[in-house]
């Protein structure tokens, strides 16, 4: 089935080939589990709202038309889905906000995928540190700003894309990932003072610390 | 020159063709215009390098693996959907029949009705309203978007 398109299969499905559905939930099914995931920070929530998501399209599987791009159909669907979950949640008298983006009590019962980018123990901890502070800063963003950077960071959609998914107009997308980035900068800043990449202020150690790391 | 430093004007921070440099969203001539004004400019250079950072740092998240056998689960619970599924799109099609039977000597002619068989199944997701939520919320306005903004 690989040779098939996503439309090919969405078509497929829709004359009641559920074999197509099966393929497009594999293809797909990372992409979307990381979206609500790093949406939501918890991995067992993440996949019961992916699943959710996967039922939405097999049940609007007639409403679908080649025309669309597939994979911006998914992301709507996957967005609103997202965005009604965090929405009902604070609706919910026992709120409380969760770990996002996966803090340190997920009880997660996905593989996180081995972080091949730590190095050294010392190496490893600075970048745990930032990436605590990243966390954090994006935690804390504007549900739709959130939804925007994770978007456009971790999945890389286009400004196009984004308004698609979103949608928002392309202004409004950049404005919106303007926000986010800036907000994130202001949080992160001092993590980053020389502004070197981040892999690089992990490898590097800080002016200062060369005598003590290395005595 | 460090970007922390006072003196270091943060509005540089807000230039917008600094944002979409780094998204891959400027023209040809935009880009080839914006590099010339990154050369002349440590401000600029730096206010790039830092921006740059915050996309690694954002991109150094960890990612997650499905559990195994999620799309078999996901398979499984939408085939357990089907006979419900199957029996909820004959009750709205009996029922617009019953309705528009029903309305039509009263209130003249009724809403034209499709012939095609996805325009009718449009024409009674929107008459009845669908079981799902798919598209709910899906339109947000420019004002929500706004106010969202404004809330930062």
């Amino acid at each position: 089935m690989t040779e098939f398109s996503d439309v090919d299969l969405m078509l497929a499905l829709q004359g009641g080939d559920e074999a197509a559905f099966t393929e497009l939930v594999t293809r797909h099914m990372r992409t979307i589990v990381n979206l609500t995931y790093r949406y939501l920070g918890n991995a067992a929530d993440a996949e019961d709202l992916a699943q959710d998501v996967f039922l939405k399209v097999y049940r609007a599987r007639d409403r679908y038309r080649p025309e669309a791009k597939f994979t911006t159909w998914v992301y709507r669907i996957a967005v609103n889905a997202c965005l009604n979950e965090v929405r009902n949640r604070k609706n919910r008298p026992t709120f409380r906000a969760a770990p996002l983006l996966g803090g340190a009590d997920d009880n997660a019962p996905a593989a996180l995928v081995a972080d091949d980018s730590a190095g050294t123990p010392v190496e490893g901890a600075a970048n745990n540190e930032l990436r605590e502070q990243v966390r954090a800063a994006v935690d804390e963003l504007p549900e739709r700003q959130r939804m925007a950077i994770i978007l456009n960071k971790f999945h890389g959609l286009g400004y196009e894309e984004l308004a698609a998914a979103l949608d928002l107009t392309v202004q409004a997308v950049k404005s919106l990932l303007t926000r986010a980035r800036e907000n994130v900068r202001t949080k992160i800043q001092p993590y980053l003072e020389t502004g070197e990449s981040v892999r690089d202020q992990a490898v590097a150690p800080r002016k200062g610390s060369v005598g003590r790391e290395t005595a | 020159m460090s970007p922390n430093h006072d003196s270091f004007d943060n509005t540089r921070f807000q230039d917008s063709r600094l944002h979409a440099y780094l998204d891959g969203e400027l023209s040809a001539d935009e880009r080839v215009a914006f590099e010339r004004e990154l050369e002349q400019s440590d401000e600029l250079r730096a206010a790039l390098a830092v921006l740059r950072g915050v996309d690694d740092a954002i991109g150094s998240l960890p990612a997650t693996e499905p559990s195994e056998g999620f799309a078999r689960r996901v398979t499984g619970a939408a085939k357990a959907r089907k006979p419900m599924a199957v029996l909820l799109r004959f009750v709205p099609l009996a029922a617009a029949a019953a309705l528009m039977f029903a309305v039509y000597p009263f209130h003249g002619e009724p809403t034209p009705r499709p012939d095609s068989a996805p325009e009718i199944s449009e024409y009674l997701d929107y008459v009845w309203e669908d079981d799902d939520d798919v598209y709910d919320g899906l339109s947000p306005s420019e004002a929500d978007v706004l106010e969202a903004l404004d809330a930062t």
